[in-house]
């Protein structure tokens, strides 16, 4: 397990080694430049811009500018960000929890409601159930996130008023108020968990059909188990595992996900932030974002291959 | 691996595979309102009197005769810019779903046939490409290259492609060790005629699969796009850049940011919908899996 582990990890140095090439690639060989946000500043003259081309190291070439960069955030130091004037490490850290917890909360909204309904939907092969079933998740991967999230604020924050109309505290409330984050934290979670309660109702819904035509659930039955038991104890177990690598694979790619539902519901996470730098040409805190997003998702799959192999043994042989 | 198929006659598969879709109520319900839309974009002239970018005065107008859904900001007519943009949204759809199929098939059959190095090196383009989020990659290459229809279409199909990648390769890789492949092998048969004749038609049902939930994911993408900004710029009217444009009025005229959003959902939906009939139809061994 360690040595696959060892390996999944040193495979993935040359993949987001990759990503930074290619991200550098596109940022810098894009026209605008990061000189623009300067550029249209009146205060700056042309001695003053050059100076700051030549104190950001904009003036060496592409590929030395890259080792810089790639050393720097090879040792931790990942430059000043062009817009907040502070380091990049900084900023991201400030952005990073709000975005944890969004991303946590959904996760556990998507869970607690798609696995009861998963299973229910498969069990008790009811029409209505599966119809509903069906309903929830052709809707859940159709209807746009972001359009659902202005919907949500039209009715429940503009006309009837029970949220707030975005942010992630209320002016008014000194300190942290865990009941101010959960009033602000409640809609945007669900609307970013609607996708997963979508999808993984479904695959919930699968995997236990698969299972309960196994043979060693009609050996229980046989056996004479209460239908109860014969679900929760026996089949439920082995229908949750692949969940779990699901979960894997895609909870890396929620950060870079919930973007959008951050830019809508003004939750001044990473996703808002990385469009923030996008419209500054906040080139460090934007290559910086990047890293940390691919980095999520690599991890995200390297844990869905562990959690394979620790789940079901004989996968781990291959 | 029980129940492979078994080689029925050609035109026999297609008579059941067309008898099993017709099956799908959901299925041909969607194949209708797709084919109605597409018409509807197809001959947006005729159904509206006014141009998508015809502004007057009636500003944020409601709906009358003259304009039955009402009018934006600037005057121009709601349901003219509606229908317009539905011509967006399919283009997109269709165009980045071609690109992707054409990518993504050339990618994963050779990645699928040849393991070993080529797999190696097709795999982890692959992974690379797969491991940067999707929409923020595409708002940064839409941010930096001037938007147009074009642009969109190219950056969603060049970022998107890995999926049917995946699929194809998988694919090939369990195909080509089937005992018909040997036998062509056998012959003397050259590799590229094995891939295109014998392994390729055997993966159709797969790509078509893959290329239906492609359009939807693709219009799914270009709306988000467009309402971030960095997709379909205006005036050319897009559903995502009407969202856009809707939520500044949101709270006193919020119809506006209604309309686009439906016509994205019932789009989506229903190509979602003839997505999973073509693949119970085409291959019923394929399980339901997420997309």
């Amino acid at each position: 397990m360690t040595k696959l582990l060892a390996r999944r990890l040193l495979q993935a140095i040359p993949t987001l080694w990759a990503v930074s090439m290619i991200m550098f690639g596109i940022i810098h060989l894009a026209p605008g430049g990061p000189l623009a946000i300067y550029a249209s500043d009146p205060n700056v003259d042309q001695n003053e811009l050059e100076r700051i081309e030549r104190r950001l190291g904009l003036n060496d070439p592409l590929p030395v500018q890259y080792a810089k960069w790639l050393k720097g955030m090879l040792i931790g130091d990942w430059g000043i960000s062009y817009k907040f004037g502070r380091k990049v490490s900084d900023v991201l850290g400030e952005r990073i929890w709000p975005s944890v917890q969004l991303v946590g909360a959904s996760l556990i909204i998507a869970l607690v409601l798609s696995v009861p309904f998963g299973i229910f939907s498969a069990v008790y092969r009811n029409r209505f159930l599966q119809y509903l079933a069906n309903a929830v998740a052709m809707l859940g991967v159709s209807i746009p996130t972001f359009w659902l999230g202005m919907v949500i604020l039209l009715y429940f924050s503009a006309k009837i008023r029970i949220i707030p109309s975005g942010g992630m505290a209320s002016l008014d409330v000194e300190g942290f108020s865990l009941w101010d984050r959960l009033y602000h934290l409640i809609a945007p979670a669900c609307v970013l968990a609607t996708l997963n309660i979508a999808a993984w109702s479904r695959y919930v819904r699968s995997s236990m059909l698969e299972v309960i035509g196994e043979d060693y659930i009609r050996t229980a039955r046989s056996k004479g188990l209460t239908e109860a038991r014969l679900i929760y104890r026996h089949a439920l177990k082995n229908a949750l595992l692949p969940l779990i690598t699901l979960i894997g694979l895609q909870g890396g790619q929620l950060i870079g996900g919930a973007m959008i539902t951050e830019v809508v519901f003004a939750w001044p996470g990473m996703g808002r932030l990385l469009a923030e730098s996008l419209s500054g040409r906040d080139y460090p805190v934007l290559m910086a974002s990047f890293m940390l997003m691919s980095a999520l998702v690599i991890l995200g799959n390297i844990a869905a291959d562990i959690s394979y192999g620790i789940i079901d043994p004989r996968i781990r042989l291959s | 691996m029980q129940g492979m198929v078994q080689p029925i006659t050609q035109v026999r598969q297609g008579e059941s595979a067309w008898q099993r879709f017709r099956r799908n109520k959901l299925a041909v319900i969607g194949l209708i309102v797709l084919v109605l839309m597409l018409s509807a974009a197809i001959g947006a002239s005729f159904l509206t009197d006014y141009a998508p970018d015809e502004v007057s005065y009636d500003f944020l107008a409601p709906p009358s005769k003259q304009h039955p859904l009402g009018t934006d900001d600037v005057g121009r007519d709601e349901l003219s810019r509606l229908i317009y943009a539905s011509r967006i949204s399919l283009t997109v759809g269709i165009c980045v779903s071609t690109i992707t199929v054409i990518i993504g098939v050339l990618v994963g059959s050779l990645a699928g046939f040849y393991s070993g190095r080529t797999d190696a090196w097709l795999s982890g383009g692959i992974n690379v490409l797969l491991s940067i989020p999707l929409i923020p990659l595409a708002m940064v290459l839409g941010a930096f290259l001037k938007t147009n229809l074009l642009f969109v279409v190219l950056i969603l199909g060049f970022l998107s492609w890995t999926g049917v990648a995946r699929i194809i390769r998988a694919e090939f890789l369990s195909l080509k060790e089937r005992e018909f492949i040997t036998a062509a092998r056998l012959i003397g048969m050259h590799d590229m005629r094995i891939i295109i004749r014998h392994i390729l038609p055997n993966t159709f049902p797969s790509i078509i699969v893959a290329a239906t939930l492609q359009v939807a994911a693709a219009i799914l993408a270009e709306s988000a796009l467009s309402y971030l900004g960095f997709g379909i710029q205006p005036p050319t009217a897009s559903w995502g850049n009407m969202l856009q444009n809707a939520q500044r009025f949101f709270r006193v005229y919020p119809m506006l940011a209604i309309y686009p959003g439906v016509l994205i959902s019932l789009t989506v939906i229903n190509i979602n919908f003839v997505g999973d009939g073509l693949r119970d139809a085409l291959d019923p061994r394929l399980k339901h899996t997420s997309t």
